[in-house]
């Protein structure tokens, strides 16, 4: 929970946030909708960890909670997009093989690579808010962001850009 | 500029947080430097593509909303207030229209109905029938409501 000094997020927002970070990664709405709720549950049950802020810890736990999820639910086959567009088969092979790619490239990273990686990459967050956020220093999220680049690129470059 | 101090910035360059200056020098080692320049120009690719997956920009309702939805009591006491509501007009209808049979349809009269209630104005059986039921079915309902507010601590 955020400290008296920090202006809290509003729930409405964080629960924004998490559905934004579960859309990402499961590619479906109805998934995203479950594992928000699921995390927004979570949430309530369990309290958060001092060291990091309640942004981070749901971003932690739902990225940890769509990993599971994806992982138990191979093969990994993601559903159409949410907003119905239709796409030429090839580009939506092609985008299919790119998030079974950062998938398998995610499930290798540690906790703090994936939630340093997902802060940066789709939050556009900078170092010094994570490592805010997160309770670390700023060295050690970038040490943890180039890492966790370095581990995706090889999952990541044989996809060819559609 | 060396190959070390290119390991060192390699972050800030990526995620843009590099100064202008540096951005120059970090730039002009790449130019000089194969091996620099093949690791960061991938670590670029790497990025671009992990951008590349689609996300959404606007929360698709209140459904998981943890501020409007089953995670808020005090919201959850308001449906339950309005379900109650509605329910209790619903049995007090049942009630009040069973037997004093001025509700009815302006369709066909039904003769057996009419006779049975009295011989008052004609009223289909279904009305009757429903009417019956209203009761029952309020409590049905008003059983599982109180179920649910329970296992959810109300």
């Amino acid at each position: 929970m955020a400290g008296p000094a920090e202006q809290p997020m509003p729930d409405s927002e964080l629960s924004t946030r998490v559905y934004a970070w579960s859309y990402r990664l499961l590619q479906n709405h109805h998934d995203a909708l479950d594992a928000t709720q699921e995390v927004i549950l979570r949430s309530l049950r369990h309290p958060q960890p001092q060291v990091e802020n309640k942004l981070a810890w749901l971003r932690r736990v739902t990225t940890n909670h769509c990993i599971d999820l994806l992982r138990r639910r191979r093969p990994f086959v993601p559903s159409e997009s949410r907003s119905g567009e239709v796409s030429a088969p090839d580009a939506r092979a092609s985008k299919h093989e790119l998030q079974a790619a950062i998938i398998n490239g995610m499930n290798r990273l540690t906790e703090q690579q994936r939630s340093v990686l997902v802060a940066k990459v789709y939050d556009h967050e900078t170092f010094a808010e994570i490592a805010q956020s997160m309770g670390l220093a700023i060295s050690t999220v970038k040490t943890h962001y180039v890492r966790a680049l370095a581990t995706m690129r090889t999952f990541l470059q044989h996809h060819k850009e559609p | 500029m060396k190959c070390h101090d290119i390991d060192k910035l390699a972050a800030d360059y990526l995620g843009n947080e590099m100064g202008t200056e540096l951005v120059g020098e970090f730039e002009r080692h790449l130019e000089e430097c194969a091996t620099c320049r093949k690791l960061i120009s991938e670590l670029r690719a790497t990025l671009k593509k992990l951008s590349q997956l689609p996300t959404v920009i606007e929360f698709p309702g209140r459904v998981a909303d943890g501020s409007k939805t089953r995670m808020n009591r005090a919201s959850w006491r308001t449906s339950l207030l309005k379900a109650a509501a509605v329910l209790a007009f619903g049995i007090c209808l049942g009630r009040l229209s069973a037997p004093q049979a001025s509700v009815g349809p302006p369709a066909q009269p039904h003769t057996t109905a009419s006779s049975e209630r009295g011989g008052q104005l004609p009223i289909h059986p279904k009305w009757i029938e429903l009417a019956d039921k209203l009761p029952h079915i309020g409590a049905s309902l008003s059983a599982n409501l109180l179920m649910t507010a329970k296992s959810h601590g109300l």
